[in-house]
């Protein structure tokens, strides 16, 4: 292990933590609040991160090993530090209150403690939005895009992003490491200023704009209203709901279609299965709902828009869920498992694994039919690699029995009803935000005891990082030379 | 510049490796998966699992835009083709590697009419160097500067040698030599000497000089040792071909042994002037039959680096004054290094890849750098750049004493039209000059990137 080099890159996190810190600074600043909590961590972050990064360390050279270490490592002491503000303001008073709140939005989860939002000062409810766009795209990948480039010679930092970036496998969109990320944060950045000039353009007024942005383009779901998206015109909620589905589309698709490949840019089989899943689930649950809703745009808005909200695992809500018939709650958990696709800011299990672990699954039937049978499986045309394949199995298996435990400890510790417990694990591990019965889009996570707190935090870290990352931190066998 | 190599063999490899440290966008083309995905892993580029002939391989590569194309694959005919293929596509310069020596021969053709921009033989290239090598006996390792008006010689201080205990201020004063001592490596650590250094027994010494006074400085330091007359070569590869042909050409006797009958013969008949033994190269009656303390100089080119090894060692403990050896392994190039004295080691592999890198490093400069050369001298452990002053250096007009340069920095040599300065305390830059800097630990891409 390089302890040196860990530390280095947690120095570089914690320092973009504090120059992201000065936003909410400048908000309370402008809104005539109390900044100065948000302007002291945030130099305090700054004075640590060039304490760590004061001298780089001789031996550059990382491993996967590190490279899993450093990402759980960062994540946690960004979500750490990132609780302190907080309980500085005084607006919350539990420091467990305060970790799944900010965990929550690291995650780009959306899951609040918080009954009254509206009550939060503004500079709190700008560090909740930004913590989510920072998280959505990855800490560790923008320090990748802003690393200057002598730093970037000599290093693997490939495994610092494959650590980041969900997916089963993680390709680079050009050679450079540090263009990939910068190219990947470019169009980020670009897709939230164009949401935002369309949600100035309804009405909404700057504050509101950056925020739902923020909150939209990393599918997090934290909103600045108690009734999340439900108040504003359905011109908003159109197009909240339009970019939320945006943002579950990988950013290849994107980059493709920048550069001009739009042949190849359709060619993908994820994104129609994307669209395909997101479109039936609009006409299922706008069937099942349709006599709670007058008239037929009624029920298409709410359904198109917890569509996109849910299986994007954003978790923004125009409509309180749990009132609708059975058939299209189970509709929205089953949306939570799928999640959005791979190498976007969504969580899930991601279309591209549900694909591959489809098509393997025939194969197997396949080969009991036809037991000589050879047979690959094919995604876009080209065979997948056996062990992407072992991989994604593997990842499916952890993923249930880490739910399982989490499920049962739960269920045990606030001895609630199945539902709640079910649902609540489920929006934690996918990082959606709401989830059925007592979690619903009208209630919120505050009832939960500090034990119950902790541990979604966790579920909603594994979740995030796609599991083994966390589990690599906390397995003894990591730590041995 | 965006560089498109297939093939991620060692030449590859360490291709890869150093022309994505020097930042360069760098995507390899290989068909074995796991390759590609260690060779993504360690550095910084990007990779594509496929045949590098073909054509969708190619362009999902983006062949298009690709500045070089390199073709480093096992096979020579999978090299011309894709170089062919690229050159058709899109790809600015194509770079093959081709060992056969049949094709060796319509090397011509193929850059005239094929378009290929630069092909290697590997075998020719190492023939090149061990033959220079027996031309300059006393040194280790010798870089021209300079289109070769300046040489950096490297040199492993004996014993009895003048230079034992010289502090280098006094060098120049006491030996009346124009030369600079740029880069010493003692033991394991390489050092930029400054004025006060002092020189020790065993120090594998760098220094510049022109190439017209390097017989003379020889001379004075009491290394000239007497030409190379007779060279024995121990098995016959197509190294040693190409080397018996050039040195036989230069007039020095040549005995080369070979161990395979047909291949003796074949070499026997391709070849005039030189006489070739068949039988077994290790064997210790047969070299003191064939008198192998008679000779000058012996190259050992077998296939087994340890055998290569050995018999340069035995050769050397018989009284042959210079040895030559191959060795294929980059790993044993490395921990060898300097540990035999008056023997040169041969990587053919490295020369390849030193080949292709000072290709692609000229072509770099014509976009824009001013670096012209660069050598990786004491095994890579420090770097000698020529670089050209243009109009806003910041050195120009200033003399040297009054410079700060980054510390393991210096600058070994100035060239000014025909003339040659070792640089003294006095000595000022001017535009145009080509000048070259030794640095030991870093990487310098501009002249004014040598100033604190």
């Amino acid at each position: 292990m390089n302890y040196r080099m860990v530390l280095y890159i947690l120095g570089k996190v914690i320092g973009v933590e504090g120059f992201f810190l000065l936003a909410p600074a400048v908000c309370g600043i402008i809104y005539g609040q109390s900044f100065l909590p948000y302007f002291l961590w945030a130099a305090s972050l700054c004075a640590i991160s060039l304490l760590l990064c004061f001298k780089k360390p001789q031996q550059t050279e990382i491993h996967s090993r590190d490279g899993f270490i450093s990402v759980a490592l960062c994540w946690i002491v960004l979500s750490l530090l990132g609780a302190v503000p907080f309980l500085l303001t005084g607006e919350m008073n539990s420091f467990f209150d305060a970790f799944f709140e900010i965990v929550s939005g690291f995650t780009t989860t959306g899951a609040s403690v918080v009954a009254n939002v509206e009550g939060l000062s503004h500079a709190s409810l700008l560090w909740r939005s930004l913590s989510q766009w920072l998280g959505g795209m990855g800490v560790l990948v923008f320090v990748l895009a802003v690393m200057p480039k002598a730093d970037m010679k000599n290093a693997r930092y490939m495994h610092l992003m494959r650590a980041e970036v969900p997916g089963p496998t993680v390709d680079k969109l050009v050679p450079k490491i540090a263009h990939t990320a910068r190219v990947m944060y470019g169009i980020y950045l670009g897709l939230t200023v164009v949401e935002v000039v369309f949600l100035l353009f309804g009405g909404m007024d700057v504050f509101e704009a950056l925020t739902h942005s923020f909150s939209t383009a990393s599918t997090g779901g934290f909103g600045i209203k108690n009734t999340s998206i439900g108040g504003y015109s359905p011109y908003i909620q159109y197009v909240i709901a339009t970019f939320m589905l945006l943002f579950g589309i990988n950013l290849n698709i994107f980059y493709l279609l920048l550069t001009g490949h739009i042949f190849k840019a359709l060619k993908s089989e994820e994104f129609w299965w994307y669209i395909g899943i997101a479109a039936t689930a609009v006409v299922v649950i706008m069937l099942s709902i349709f006599g709670q809703y007058n008239g037929t745009e009624g029920a298409f808005r709410a359904a198109y828009f917890q569509v996109a909200s849910i299986m994007t695992t954003s978790g923004f809500s125009t409509a309180d869920f749990t009132k609708w018939p059975v058939l299209a709650q189970a509709m929205l958990v089953l949306l939570m498992f799928i999640g959005g696709s791979t190498g976007c800011t969504a969580g899930g299990i991601k279309v591209g694994r549900v694909l591959l672990l489809g098509k393997n699954a025939k194969r197997e039937a396949g080969y009991l039919l036809h037991p000589n049978l050879v047979r690959s499986v094919k995604v876009d045309g080209r065979s997948v690699a056996a062990e992407t394949i072992r991989g994604t199995t593997s990842f499916i298996i952890v993923y249930i029995i880490i739910f399982v435990i989490s499920t049962l400890l739960l269920i045990a510790v606030e001895s609630c009803d199945l539902v709640t417990g079910f649902t609540t694990v489920t929006t934690a591990i996918n990082n959606v935000g709401p989830g059925l019965a007592a979690v619903g889009p009208a209630s919120n996570f505050a009832h939960f005891t500090d034990f119950s707190k902790l541990l979604l935090c966790a579920v909603m870290l594994i979740g995030r990082l796609e599991i083994f990352p966390i589990l690599i931190l906390f397995s003894p066998s990591s730590w041995r030379r | 510049m965006n560089i498109i190599i297939v093939g991620g063999g060692k030449v590859g490899r360490s291709l890869i490796e150093l022309l994505s440290v020097e930042g360069h966008n760098v995507t390899v083309i290989e068909t074995d998966k796991k390759l590609v995905e260690t060779l993504v892993n360690d550095y910084d580029v990007i990779g594509f699992c496929g045949n590098g002939g073909s054509f969708t391989v190619m362009e999902e590569a983006g062949v298009k835009e690709s500045d070089i194309f390199i073709s480093v694959t096992g096979s020579d005919e999978l090299n011309i083709m894709s170089c062919l293929v690229a050159g058709k596509l899109g790809a600015k310069r194509t770079v093959a590697r081709v060992r056969n020596p049949e094709y060796s021969l319509q090397v011509p053709f193929m850059r005239s009419k094929l378009g290929l921009s630069l092909v290697i033989n590997p075998e020719l290239e190492a023939a090149n160097e061990i033959a220079r090598f027996i031309e300059f006996p006393a040194a280790m390792n010798i870089e021209t500067f300079a289109k070769g008006r300046i040489e950096l010689a490297e040199i492993t201080v004996e014993k009895d040698s003048v230079l034992c205990g010289m502090k280098l201020m006094e060098l120049r004063k006491k030996l009346n030599v124009q030369m600079l001592v740029c880069a010493v490596q003692r033991e394991e650590e390489v050092i930029i000497p400054s004025g006060g250094f002092v020189i020790k027994e065993g120090d594998r010494v760098h220094f510049s000089a022109s190439h017209k006074s390097l017989p003379k400085i020889f001379k004075t330091l009491g290394l000239t040792k007497k030409k190379i007359k007779s060279v024995l070569i121990v098995g016959g590869s197509r190294t040693a071909f190409y080397l018996a042909k050039r040195l036989s050409f230069a007039g020095i006797d040549i005995k080369l042994i070979e161990q395979n009958a047909e291949k003796a013969a074949r070499l026997d008949e391709e070849l005039d002037n030189v006489t070739v033994i068949c039988g077994d190269g290790t064997d210790h009656e047969l070299l003191s039959a064939e008198r192998i303390f008679d000779f000058d100089a012996c190259v050992a080119l077998t296939q087994i680096d340890e055998e290569n090894l050995i018999l340069s060692m035995y050769a050397a403990s018989k009284g042959v004054e210079k040895t030559v050896c191959k060795i294929n392994r980059a790993a044993l190039v490395k921990m060898l290094s300097g540990q035999i004295n008056n023997t040169n080691i041969v990587a053919p592999r490295q020369i390849t890849t030193r080949t292709i890198l000072r290709y692609v490093r000229a072509v770099s400069n014509v976009d824009g750098n001013e670096m012209r050369t660069l050598y990786q001298i004491l095994d890579g452990k420090a770097e000698a750049m020529e670089f050209i002053a243009t109009e806003n250096c910041k050195l120009n007009g200033k003399a040297l004493k009054n410079l700060s340069l980054k510390p393991n920095i210096i600058i070994a040599c100035i060239s000014r039209g025909n003339t040659v300065l070792i640089p003294e305390g006095n000595t000022e830059v001017a535009k145009g000059d080509s000048v070259i800097v030794i640095t030991a630990g870093q990487r310098i891409s501009d002249l004014n990137e040598i100033l604190l």
